[in-house]
């Protein structure tokens, strides 16, 4: 049986499957939510709803902006919080008769999430936990909403990102650069030594991007960070650099150096702006960390210029911080994604 | 944008202060973000603490060594002074000289490299000598005499700057361009309306979130006895009270916050304002829309002029919603949006609008929400507990004079000979 919340017209619909819908029917109740019609459905009836519910030739027809799954009323398997083949299947059926949907599951426990996720059913970003109120369900309806991460930032702004893997960084560089070639701004790719150049490009090809074309157009530039930002006395000796401080940074040389270039692409080449992705673990390596953050710092959160940065650190490395220097980093950038 | 990051240029401030720990707390930050953060000499000038005790703050808290400090002192680029070597050094008052001393070590720290002088001011001494007069004769000083490259922070104490008459105080706000009062006050509470600066301050309430982990008692609407007074000191003064939060979202909430508050008169209709659809203006912050926001923003000033009301108070969660569902961004851009608004409504239309902004502080120690808070803090102008009781906006609230006084007793009872617990 498919319950609905509010007897008046809204537009769009929620659908919450749940074995306590008593329990979230009299909260609900309490609230008015503007626009969004709540649907519950029982787990044991869910297959059958959904299923009359896509043809889309009954009256019926039921096309909810997002799917939530309670877990945490289901029963489990055993007391380690395994998820049960049946709570699986009934996940995977209902995947697949509501296609595209965005799914956010309702844990009962933190324990369970390592479990689930280890499953593949769906990303960190889509669980929550029991207890589940109104005002989650509000996130969750404002989640639906806004733009992804990368789509929100814009030329002028100064941020800071954080990541835990070298695989997320390399995501997000690539997403950036598209991002940027279809703003027509110029992206500069400031990457870590680590990652091996070549096996880069090979991402970026795998993603429809013909780079030669796009270095031709100016569109795209790779640099390794330590040649763009550091100068060294001995090049390539990187024996006690730590105690030596062989490396240095040049700030108003390298700042001068991003501004030649926007002026280049924006007055010369007729670009939007300049876009720049910098991955900043070569201060770490050589270890600049004062000068980083001094670095960093100097700039406001927002440019004149039309120059978006993002200053990309490891999760690593932000925690050799003190917790005045973090301070200072999050002062300076407009947005910061420390999550 | 509040202390300390909008000090960047010129600016001639005022501060006045609770209390001589937060002075001189508050001193050694301005200085410590000047010398490290924009390359500026300084000049601390204090007797609260000796010289020594000074240094010794500086070592521990900044990036620097004894050695280098030493230096620093050498060159005049970290100059700590007493009253008495700076405003007193003869007989004879002399402002000119004063300010000359100040101008000769910004334009020898300049030859060194540095952007400008820094100096904070204690004014203390003046008040301990009864030279109230001189104090207010100098800070007259014409602006070219200031004219290089300075900033500056006359801090004064609350029970100083009180004893001074209204005239003084006229001239000392009309001297500084910027003023620090929210160092002036111990609670939110002990505002009074004497000051019209402080009617418009943006405030930070953190409160605990004590409920039981359970979704019944999560929609429990949370209203503190301090909102409630803080509403209920404006209905008082028959001031307009908007209420924004994410909890009007419940049915018949109005009735049931208005049965809290003890001023029921007919005019709570008319000054008490609970702003509907709230869920509108949280998923809209959330996708960086603030439209509900700007559309509140014309209703609130339409009504402060069609009632008459220079005096405003809001009360607002969403940006603590924000906040605890990590929308960190859209959270810090809501606060940054309050501060133009707050600022357009005050100084362009004449308007005393405060907000209260409630954060719950269960979170705070952990990360990233540790993190964050910085960039909340740093967008309001006061920062308080639940009691409204006004807090550091820094994490090491060690008092350096509580320290010092317990170690002098410490030290005294040691000289007795007495048993030293």
């Amino acid at each position: 049986m498919l319950i609905d919340n509010e007897n008046n017209k809204k537009d769009k619909t929620i659908l919450l499957t749940t074995n306590n819908i008593q329990h979230y029917q009299q909260q609900l109740d309490d609230y008015n939510i503007n626009d969004y019609k709540i649907s519950f459905a029982n787990w044991n009836d869910i297959l059958t709803i959904t299923n009359y519910s896509n043809d889309e030739n009954q009256n019926n027809h039921l096309d909810p902006e997002f799917v939530v799954l309670d877990i945490s009323t289901m029963t489990v398997e055993d007391t380690n919080r395994q998820i049960s083949t049946t709570i699986l299947t009934r996940i995977e059926d209902i995947k697949r008769i509501l296609p595209k949907k965005r799914m956010f599951f309702i844990l009962p426990s933190e324990s369970m999430i390592k479990s689930f996720l280890s499953m593949k059913i769906c990303k960190q970003e889509d669980i929550r936990l029991h207890p589940f109120s109104v005002f989650d369900l509000l996130d969750l309806i404002s989640i639906t909403n806004k733009k992804e991460r990368l789509q929100r930032l814009h030329l002028h702004d100064h941020c800071m990102e954080t990541y835990s893997h070298s695989d997320d960084k390399i995501k997000d560089a690539i997403k950036f650069l598209e991002i940027g070639i279809r703003n027509n701004e110029v992206t500069l790719i400031l990457l870590d030594n680590d990652i091996n150049l070549s096996d880069f490009e090979s991402l970026i090809a795998l993603h429809n991007m013909d780079i030669s074309k796009l270095q031709k157009e100016g569109l795209l530039k790779i640099v390794y960070s330590e040649d763009w930002y550091l100068t060294f006395n001995q090049k390539n000796n990187t024996n006690n650099t730590h105690n030596n401080n062989i490396a240095t940074i040049d700030i108003e040389q390298t700042y001068k150096k991003f501004f030649d270039l926007e002026d280049r692409v924006t007055k010369i080449e007729g670009k939007n702006g300049l876009r720049i992705f910098g991955m900043m673990d070569c201060f770490f390596k050589y270890g600049l960390v004062d000068e980083i953050v001094d670095y960093d710092c100097i700039r406001p959160p927002i440019f004149r210029k039309p120059i978006l940065s993002i200053c990309v650190y490891s999760d690593t490395h932000i925690k050799q911080l003190s917790e005045n220097q973090i301070r200072r980093l999050m002062l300076t950038h407009k947005k910061v994604g420390f999550n | 944008m509040p202390f300390p990051i909008q000090f960047r240029g010129h600016s001639h401030i005022l501060g006045i202060y609770s209390s001589p720990q937060r002075k001189i707390e508050e001193g050694l930050e301005y200085l410590r973000i000047g010398f490290e953060e924009n390359n500026e000499a300084i000049v601390m000038i204090t007797d609260e603490l000796t010289k020594d005790e000074v240094r010794s703050e500086i070592i521990n808290k900044w990036k620097i060594s004894k050695n280098e400090l030493e230096d620093l002192e050498r060159k005049s680029i970290i100059n700590i002074k007493s009253g008495e070597e700076i405003y007193f050094p003869s007989t004879i008052i002399d402002h000119e000289k004063t300010i000359k001393q100040f101008s000769d070590i910004a334009y020898a720290s300049i030859k060194k490299g540095k952007k400008r002088l820094r100096v904070f001011a204690d004014t203390k001494i003046f008040f301990e000598r009864e030279h109230e007069d001189h104090l207010i004769e100098y800070e007259k000083s014409p602006p070219h005499l200031f004219d290089f490259p300075l900033t500056g922070l006359c801090a004064y104490d609350l029970d100083d700057f009180v004893k001074l008459d209204h005239t003084s105080r006229k001239i000392l706000f009309d001297h500084h361009n910027l003023y620090l009062t929210n160092n002036a006050f111990r609670s939110i509470f002990d505002i009074s309306d004497n000051t019209s600066a402080i009617l418009s301050e943006h405030i930070c309430m953190f409160y605990e979130d004590n409920r039981l982990q359970n979704s019944s008692s999560l929609s429990i609407p949370i209203i503190t006895d301090s909102i409630l007074r803080y509403i209920d000191e404006g209905l008082l003064q028959n001031q307009l009270c908007v209420y924004l939060s994410i909890y009007n979202m419940k049915k018949e909430y109005e009735k049931n916050i208005i049965s809290q508050i003890s001023n029921k008169d007919s005019s709570i209709y008319n000054n008490f304002m609970l702003v509907p659809d709230t869920d509108r203006y949280y998923i809209n912050a959330v996708c960086e829309n603030l439209t509900p926001f700007e559309d509140l923003k014309k209703l609130i000033f339409a009504k402060a002029i069609l009632g008459n009301k220079k005096n405003i108070r809001i009360v607002c969660d969403i940006p603590d919603f924000l906040f605890k569902n990590k929308h960190f961004d859209q959270s810090v851009a809501l606060e940054e949006w309050w501060n133009e608004t707050l600022e357009d409504l005050n100084k362009r239309h004449g308007l005393n609008v405060s907000l209260l902004c409630l954060y719950h502080s269960n979170n705070s120690q952990k990360r990233p929400y540790q993190f964050h808070r910085h960039r909340i803090n740093d967008n309001h102008t006061i920062i308080c507990d639940v009691n409204g009781i006004i807090q550091s906006k820094y994490s090491d609230n060690d008092s350096l004079i509580e320290k010092r006084e317990k170690n002098d007793v410490t030290k005294m009872k040691g000289k007795k000979g007495d048993v030293v617990e």
